[in-house]
């Protein structure tokens, strides 16, 4: 206690009290935003045996559960089609090259609160192939977690 | 940054342990009735629920005397409303911490701590979310999620002072490094957000801080403890 004792405990106490309490206050805050969560799927196009990119030209690609078109009358090796974190599934329809092919996606979503000052992140995980008129073995996963890296989630041979 | 920190906080918090070891004279010879039980409550609590912070709530803190060791309890409500960026989030709960400190400041004439010592905390809590998807492809929303009757442990390694300011009234505080809390995964789609007591439920370590004050009755005389 001596140490304690020589700085004259009165006075130590009287000042250093308050200003701990002001620094604890001070340590509080709140993460970052980040936004790593995206509701866009990634499909890049192959040949049919996988070994090339394929470019594309789309008549349009339509989403269940939505009237808007994507990629109409575009050229394309690389997709970016949207997710419903509203349901479990979601199914596009391709129109290309007087072709019509079906591809239904499953997917479980998992919700974060970052922080008040973020909006809701809605994780897509788990996505799978539930249905696919490309012919078997012509859609793979490549990752099965959808999130905002650059990545390709799914590889459609064609 | 964070194993960075740990790894200081647990270093300094091992050193004083050993260095209690090596000075511990023989524990025979000491007299382990306790002396006084010590009543407080946290300020940054109350003055936070005064000032009409999001977050309203209490802490009771309670602490009982073993020679140099000190049983200590903290029991606090916590209950705690955010709008959002889109939507609201609320929460309300219990927690309690139980836990051991150890002073450092035996031969103290008036009794006054330095101490350190480990909690560990536990907390039952409901918590809610509502919020507003706006999706310009498959149209906006409004989705809600609840939490009912959860409960998420941690542990904390502590050290602070307790100061004895006239007769019965102390007035402390306690810098808390909170870890390990429970999962944040849930049986449903929604990752608990926040433990009351702890802090955001996805970071695997946390600071707190306490200011105190306290009452402290005594139980029998004890050589610079009892108030005059």
């Amino acid at each position: 206690m001596t140490g304690v004792r020589s700085l004259g405990i009165k006075t130590w106490r009287l000042f250093w009290f308050p200003c701990l309490a002001v620094l604890g206050v001070q340590c509080f805050s709140y993460p970052d935003c980040v936004q790593d969560a995206t509701s866009q799927v990634t499909l890049a196009l192959k040949t049919a045996n996988g070994s090339a990119v394929r470019e594309v030209t789309f008549t349009r690609i339509t989403v269940a559960g939505s009237a808007e078109t994507f990629y109409a009358n575009q050229k394309v090796s690389s997709l970016q089609l949207p997710l419903n974190a509203n349901t479990r599934e979601v199914s596009y329809t391709f129109e290309y090259e007087g072709l019509v092919k079906n591809l239904t996606l499953s997917y479980t979503t998992e919700l974060q609160l970052i922080s008040p000052e973020c909006p809701v992140q809605t994780y897509f995980l788990d996505l799978a192939v539930v249905s696919s008129s490309f012919g078997d073995g012509q859609v793979l996963i490549l990752n099965p977690v959808v999130l905002n890296n650059g990545a390709v989630h799914v590889e459609i041979r064609l | 940054m964070v194993p960075c920190m740990w790894r200081y906080v647990c270093s300094c918090w091992l050193i004083a342990v050993a260095a209690h070891a090596q000075t511990t004279d023989s524990l025979a010879r000491k007299d382990f009735r306790p002396t006084g039980l010590r009543l407080g409550t946290d300020l940054i609590q109350l003055g936070k629920t005064m000032a009409g912070s999001s977050l309203q709530g209490f802490e009771l803190n309670a602490d009982i005397d073993f020679y140099r060791y000190y049983l200590a309890l903290d029991v606090g409500q916590w209950q705690r409303e955010h709008q959002t960026l889109d939507g609201t989030y609320s929460n309300n709960g219990q927690y309690f911490r139980l836990g051991v400190d150890v002073n450092f400041l035996t031969k103290d004439p008036e009794g006054n701590m330095f101490f350190m010592g480990f909690r560990y905390g536990r907390s039952r809590f409901d918590e809610n979310l509502r919020y507003t998807v706006t999706d310009t492809v498959f149209g906006d929303y409004t989705n809600e999620r609840s939490h009912v009757g959860l409960t998420r442990g941690w542990g904390e390694l502590v050290t602070g002072l307790r100061v004895k300011v006239w007769k019965g009234l102390w007035m402390g505080y306690t810098a808390r490094f909170k870890f390990a809390p429970g999962s944040s995964a849930t049986p449903d789609d929604w990752a608990v957000y926040e433990i009351p007591g702890y802090g955001i439920a996805e970071d695997k370590s946390y600071w707190g801080f306490n200011y105190q004050v306290f009452w402290r009755i005594p139980f029998r005389s004890a050589r610079g403890l009892n108030p005059k």
